[in-house]
């Protein structure tokens, strides 16, 4: 305490707001390490200082990430919707020649060799694949993906987890995407599947899709429009509108949101779980009973535990890897 | 251990057992309460002190202590709290220093701060929100922004976004560092002319 007492730190704020910045960049990255993360921690403990910068710089990042929750229709040819006034237009031609060159290439590559490839995230996991037709494909927390692109198919398929697709029009090769026994046939489109035990749930945005089950014993098909969410279960498929607000929480998780409407808590503590290596564990029915709204981050199970603890005056335990919310 | 953690009075006996509870809720309270109240903070400072090169300085100093002493117990009006560590600290800068700034006295009623309104955050709707993080998206500068959205908005990796701009990762980290700390600045108000850099 006595040092705070004489004066300022030795080291000057912007000296330590700019090491925050560096420090957020890096954990960023694809490749950050427990390592990264104890050498991380080490320097938020050695002073409030440090640690409140970066909680700054951490908050605003956070902040802006909103964005992407609101705004359904992120995906567009290059950075920005509407590129705001100053934008350089040298850069934007540079970014735009890049765009092509990429398709270029990514073209060239796939009539050379067919291209399969499998892609995973963890448990909190989010990755953004361009796959060499140019279709984008977004993956959830604790996903598996295999595309497969040849000279006559597009294939994609989930074997878990959940996937945002923006799949490059070409009306020569339908896109098919595979889940269990369900099937999604599309020519260019955006779209999300989630695939659960005993449940598949496919979101449209934009375009047309065919979805079919092939294996199951009732044989059934829908083609989709945009809006549409479809949820297969064992027994058959039904299809509700969703409106353009509706859509975006849907797709919330794209921002690392998730979006609540009177949700009960032991629903709400299984999302969170989706995205946690520390489990919610709600633990009795009275705890259950509580109903949450609002937008949350995903990865924030201390923020869930707050709320659960300030607002519906519940306790809360924390135990090896589990918080244990109860009455 | 985190017994009797239920009600308010609970909370604050929980950060004195260090529990891993308190952390949140004075964390809470920092990036809820205070650092909306940034740009206000700032004003202040400028004000009342000459040399604009301590006024970072200054402010997180005041952000070091109010946090610190959050963290034992909430205080019940935070922009009363604030303004008053302010008021003391440059008091005992000028103690200390010996250096009588021209305005040394604190000039609340000057500034038009009123010390019982609410205070932006819990004004500030939703959709003010979404407005407001556009516009701090546009106040960057170019390069700035064009890696910022494509890394936070559209979620691409550094790699994508080193191809698509043409630049190397290495390049797309520096301009995400850069991007990061200018636009906590604009959102919390720190520059309200952010500088412009090569």
């Amino acid at each position: 305490m006595s040092e705070f007492e004489t004066g300022p730190n030795t080291e000057h704020a912007v000296a330590i707001k700019r090491q925050a910045a560096a420090w957020l960049e890096r954990s960023d990255r694809v490749d950050w390490s427990e390592d990264d993360q104890s050498e991380l921690n080490a320097w938020l403990g050695a002073s409030t200082a440090n640690f409140l910068a970066y909680q700054r710089v951490a908050m605003a990042w956070g902040r802006a990430e909103r964005l992407v929750a609101l705004e359904p229709n992120g995906f567009q040819p290059i950075g920005l919707a509407k590129p705001p006034a100053g934008h350089s237009f040298s850069l934007r031609a540079i970014a735009l020649v890049a765009t092509l060159a990429i398709f270029a290439l990514g073209s060239s590559a796939y009539f050379m060799m067919p291209d399969t490839q499998t892609y995973t995230t963890p448990v909190g996991g989010h990755q953004t694949v361009t796959l060499a037709d140019g279709s984008v494909v977004e993956l959830n927390t604790d996903s598996v993906f295999r595309a497969d692109l040849g000279f006559t198919h597009r294939s994609g398929l989930l074997k878990k987890g959940e996937a945002y697709f923006s799949i490059a029009h070409d009306a020569n090769r339908p896109f098919v995407v595979t889940a269990g026994d369900h099937k999604i046939t599309v020519l260019g489109t955006k779209f999300s599947v989630r695939k659960e035990v005993g449940k598949l749930e496919v979101t449209l945005v934009d375009g047309r899709v065919w979805f079919s089950t092939e294996n199951g014993a009732p044989s059934q098909s829908a083609l989709m429009a945009p809006g549409d969410v479809l949820v297969a279960t064992a027994t058959g498929i039904s299809i509700k509108k969703e409106t353009r607000k509706g859509l975006a929480d849907e797709l919330a998780w794209r921002g690392g949101i998730l979006v609540f409407h009177n949700t009960p808590l032991a629903e709400a503590a299984q999302q969170y779980n989706r995205y946690n290596r520390e489990k919610i564990v709600i633990g009795d029915s009275f705890a259950a009973a509580h109903q949450i709204s609002g937008a949350l981050p995903a990865h924030n199970t201390q923020e869930f535990a707050h709320i659960a603890q300030r607002l519906f005056g519940l306790q809360v335990k924390k135990a090896e890897g589990e918080i244990v919310i109860s009455r | 251990m985190d017994q009797g953690l239920g009600h308010n009075s609970g909370i604050r006996s929980a950060a004195h057992q260090g529990t891993p509870m308190s952390v949140p809720e004075a964390l809470h309270w920092f990036l809820h309460e205070v650092l909306p109240l940034e740009a206000m903070l700032l004003q202040f400072l400028r004000h009342n002190w000459r040399d604009e090169s301590d006024v970072e300085d200054l402010l997180h100093d005041i952000y070091v202590r109010v946090y610190e002493a959050a963290q034992k117990e909430l205080p019940k009006n935070t922009k009363a709290y604030l303004f008053q560590a302010a008021r003391n600290l440059i008091a005992n800068r000028v103690r200390d220093r010996k250096v009588v700034p021209m305005d040394a006295v604190a000039d609340l009623d000057a500034l038009g701060i009123a010390i019982d309104t609410p205070g932006p955050d819990q004004v500030l709707a939703a959709r003010d929100e979404l407005r407001r993080l556009k516009e701090a998206i546009e106040m960057l500068p170019p390069r700035y922004r064009d890696v910022v959205v494509l890394r936070r908005i559209r979620n691409l990796s550094r790699k994508e976004i080193a191809l698509r701009l043409n630049l190397s990762e290495a390049s797309v980290s520096v301009y995400l560092t850069e991007g990061m700390y200018a636009l906590a600045d604009i959102l919390y108000g720190a520059h309200t002319n952010p500088r412009k850099r090569p």
